[in-house]
């Protein structure tokens, strides 16, 4: 899986450039998110618009990365495209993370006296 | 460059137009020349034809309803009994004589083409044949009305009769349908089941039950339009296919488990391979409980995306949208609305529960207790785990209500609770469709009555006024335009043709009741009718049947609350009168049975084995002469049911009093001028109301006698069998093996069933009124006058048991819906 970082200020964007997160990815996805994360506290913007689909396991490692950074940092997520918007919907995810439409949105509410 | 939609070259609907659509589907959708043509290829053609007929009014149709803000009505239901589409929709546009005069001068047979159509056979008997019905009488209203079902890959199985016993064969009927469906793909949705809950918080700290480890399946809608009679309102039934997410799991097939990864693929599409061939012992059965929700989720998902195309609150949702659920099989519909209302749109709970139960409604079909659908909680949580979260606190909310109502009465609560404590923890389905509905009604007004006096009394005590009878229906132009042509022509030269769509103007045919040029035509088109059945009888059983005799036909579901086994005993005592005691019949009968039972259902499968045996000692029985001959058609079905009810001079009607909610073959057969034999059950009971006790004949006990002697255990049997000479020799005869005498035994289990037993379906009690009741109509049969005036009084009173009556009374009185008229 292809997934490109970019540290903005204080603030570490993930985006992973798959069209589809599910078992057969999910695995891979969580030790790149693991490994570019580090020990590190930051503000985490995990941008999710190149991804039409994630079965549970994809959403399982979101999950697991609120938990992994639990103290340390806020993660946040942008550019969430409808059919994944469904579906954290439909699992009360989306009252979990703090969701923004779109990756400038998501990086001025993060950093907002920039 | 813009496209408009006006420069399209209009639509023919005249022969010249409907012969060069064929033309050019077959030549550019199915590559053929015209004279390499097969009978199939024009079949493809002509409905392809038909189909952008359809298509174009149905959108035009959409567009009405959208310039009107209509209400919509879904009907969810789990079967949808259609059989054959092409001749209905050709009569409902108005371009069945133009087809004909189209295909006429290609040189092609309409009749011959229309027998290339299979049955879309996606029910199993009265349930989803009534939901066809109503699509059909929603259409021709002009009501905004939508069927939603399964998309069954497998439809009900074929029956096959091998040595007098049933066999199941598959019905693919996918590989054989036309074209008239449309697939939707981008309108699939995506639905997840199974995981677990994982209990945490939001950002304000409120709980927050997170749906966790689920899997996913995908949606797929496929439409099948459905023509109003005249053309005018083009609604749609919406099928749901079950697929995986993606083709393959790629990871596993990369690794080389390709099996794998195709066994996830079809565990996907299993979802929607079948349609459960019984219309009631599936409990327990995860792949039926799957199907269920998928149907509803599928459906809730469609319907909320419409209207939150022209909503951004859910507060006037019951204004623009009701649901009905075609018995508890969608009754997971509370939940999911509930689920949706909640989890994703976040209406607070009372709100989002007003919500629920103003847009549901419910029809219970069955007061067989076990036909009322109850799913362990186990299962329920090892694939809904947060629907049953969600029935856990509807019903913790609604016995606290209960309490309050009736405090310190722990009994009706325990008999009240969606959750049933014993034997094991079980949802009953029924008690969560009451609870989330504003709206519960039954389908005869015997069958209401004992809904909310035996079934649930306690709901009806709690909420008397949501209670409610819809005396069932059935379309008229499916069952007498289209099955009956001859019939339906002598009806509208008598009485005009308005009768269609309103059949209570069939009154006027009271006046040539006694007429002798009416009855002369009414008997000559019976005797065609019946000629045609023999042809059909002939090429299916190779027996030869009596154009004179009288045509006595019962033909439905093979169950033993329907008693084809009292019919049985009752054609074996005249056969026996006519061989030991030397009785000459009044009449010649010809006994006709069709019907299926369901694969597991032992005893349904020996009546049938029982009628084949029967039959082959009495129609080979010299001494008979031809006076009374048995025959089983096999593989009922919507197709064959055309071919059979126009047919019968006589219709069995004789379900135990109490056990048929309705029945809608005994309205079939009447309006297609059969006499009925009867049992005060179910619709039969309204059916002499409109008819007078003249026209019908009733006889056996009611059902309030049934439930005393049940009560009060007077019922027995044995002293019945004891005391009736009748009744002995006929179980005498299946105990001495005069019908199985190489299976000696065979139908030893009758004799225990009925006599050591109890019998349960009192059809002992009930024998001797019916063969009384089968003398006097022998008698009457033979006076010409009196039977077809009675006949011809049937049909001209069955105006009452149209399926739009049906339909007016759901919509003025649960649904709140108007019609949209052109």
């Amino acid at each position: 899986m292809k997934i490109e970082t970019d540290q903005i200020g204080d603030v570490l964007v993930i985006t992973p450039y798959e069209s589809r997160i599910d078992a057969s990815s999910a695995a891979d996805f969580k030790s790149q998110l693991i490994e570019r994360i580090g020990d590190a506290g930051h503000h985490i913007i995990l941008d999710l618009s190149q991804v039409h689909f994630i079965d549970s396991s994809g959403l399982g490692v979101i999950v697991s990365l609120l938990k992994l950074t639990a103290g340390k940092g806020e993660i946040s997520l942008c550019g969430i495209q409808d059919p994944v918007m469904s579906l954290f919907k439909m699992t009360r995810m989306d009252r979990i993370f703090k969701l923004y439409p779109s990756l400038a949105k998501a990086l001025s509410a993060t950093m907002p006296d920039d | 460059m813009t496209t408009n939609c006006k420069a399209l070259t209009p639509l023919g609907y005249d022969p010249c137009g409907l012969k060069d659509s064929v033309l050019r589907h077959l030549k550019y959708t199915i590559g053929k020349e015209f004279g390499d043509k097969t009978m199939r290829d024009v079949y493809l053609a002509l409905t392809l034809t038909v189909r952008d007929r359809l298509l174009e009014k149905m959108l035009q149709t959409e567009a009405r309803y959208q310039k009107a803000s209509a209400k919509r009505l879904y009907y969810l239901s789990m079967e949808f009994l259609i059989g054959r589409s092409l001749g209905t929709n050709l009569i409902n546009l108005g371009i069945f004589d133009a087809c004909h005069t189209a295909l006429s001068e290609l040189g092609v047979d309409l009749e011959e083409v229309r027998e290339q159509e299979t049955d879309a056979a996606l029910g199993n008997g009265g349930l989803g044949r009534l939901a066809a019905c109503f699509l059909d009488s929603l259409a021709t209203l002009d009501y905004p009305g939508f069927g939603y079902g399964i998309h069954y890959e497998y439809g009900l199985f074929k029956q096959e009769i091998n040595n007098g016993y049933q066999k199941e064969k598959p019905d693919h009927w996918l590989s054989k349908a036309g074209p008239l469906q449309i697939e939707r793909k981008d309108e699939s949705c995506i639905i997840p089941v199974y995981g677990r809950i994982e209990h945490g918080v939001d950002f304000s700290g409120a709980y927050n039950p997170m749906w966790m480890d689920w899997r996913v399946l995908v949606g797929v809608p496929h439409d099948i339009p459905i023509a109003g009679y005249g053309g005018a309102t083009v609604n749609y039934l919406r099928l749901y296919a079950a697929k995986p997410s993606s083709d393959f799991d790629i990871q596993i097939f990369n690794a080389g488990d390709y099996f794998r990864a195709v066994e996830q693929k079809i565990a996907s599409e299993t979802v929607s391979k079948i349609l459960y061939p019984s219309d009631t012992v599936v409990h327990g059965k995860e792949l039926r409980l799957v199907q269920e929700y998928f149907l509803v989720a599928c459906s809730l998902r469609d319907i909320t995306r419409r209207y939150l195309k022209t909503h951004d609150r859910f507060d006037v949702f019951p204004d623009c949208v009701n649901i009905q659920m075609n018995d508890t099989h969608p009754a997971l519909a509370v939940a999911e609305l509930m689920r949706i209302l909640i989890d994703e749109e976040s209406v607070d709970w009372d709100a989002a529960w007003n919500i629920t139960q103003k847009t549901l409604a419910y029809t219970n079909h069955t007061l067989l207790a076990e036909a009322l659908e109850k799913w362990p909680v186990s299962l329920f949580e090892h694939v809904l785990p947060r629907h049953l979260q969600i029935i856990f606190e509807i019903n913790r909310r609604f016995l606290d209500n209960i309490e309050e109502i009736w405090p310190d009465d722990t009994d009706r609560l325990r008999r009240m609770s969606l959750i049933e404590e014993e034997p094991e923890k079980q949802v009953c389905m029924a008690h969560l469709a009451i609870v989330g509905s504003h709206s519960v009604n039954g389908v005869s007004a015997l069958h209401t009555d004992l809904v909310k006096t035996s079934l649930v009394p306690d709901f009806h005590a709690r909420w008397p006024e949501r209670f409610n009878n819809k005396t069932n229906g059935i379309t008229p132009r499916r069952w007498l335009l289209k099955s009956n042509p001859l019939l339906a022509a002598l009806l509208t030269e008598l009485t005009g043709d308005s009768w269609i769509t309103d059949l209570s103007k069939l009154h006027e045919l009271e006046s040539y009741a006694d007429d002798p040029v009416c009855i002369s035509q009414f008997r000559k088109i019976k005797q065609s009718n019946k000629e045609r059945l023999i042809q059909t009888i002939y090429e299916t059983t190779h027996t030869r049947i009596n154009p004179d005799s009288m045509f006595d036909i019962h033909a439905k579901r093979i169950h033993e609350y329907k008693r084809q086994l009292l019919n049985v005993m009752r054609i074996v005592h005249e056969y026996l009168r006519i061989i030991e005691d030397g009785v000459t019949p009044t009449v010649p009968k010809t006994c006709i049975f069709a019907g299926k039972a369901a694969p597991g259902y032992w005893a349904a499968k020996q009546i049938i084995k029982l009628i084949h045996n029967v039959g082959n000692v009495i129609n080979k029985d010299r001494r008979v002469h031809d006076s009374l001959k048995v025959v089983f058609i096999p593989d009922y079905r919507v197709s064959l049911a055309e071919r059979m009810i126009p047919a019968a001079e006589l219709s069995e009607q004789i379900s135990t009093a109490g056990t048929e909610a309705s029945g809608t073959g005994n309205m079939k057969f009447a309006l297609n001028g059969a006499l009925t034999i009867g049992t005060l059950d179910g619709a039969n009971v309204e059916m002499q109301e409109e008819f007078g006790a003249d026209n019908i004949f009733i006889f056996g006990l009611k059902t309030a006698e049934i439930l005393e002697m049940k009560r009060a255990g007077t019922y027995l049997p044995l002293e019945n069998y004891h005391q009736n000479d009748d009744v002995r020799r006929v179980l005498d005869a299946f105990w001495d093996n005069r019908f199985c005498p190489h299976e000696p035994g065979l139908f030893r289990w009758i004799y225990h069933l009925l006599l050591e037993k109890g019998d349960t379906y009192f059809h002992i009690a009930d024998f001797p009124s019916y063969c009384q009741t089968h003398e006097r109509i022998a008698q009457e049969y033979q006076q010409i006058p009196l039977w077809n005036r009675k006949s011809i009084l049937n049909v001209a009173r069955i105006g009452k048991f149209s399926s739009d009556r049906t339909i007016h009374e759901y919509a003025r009185d649960i649904w709140n819906l108007c019609p949209i008229h052109p």
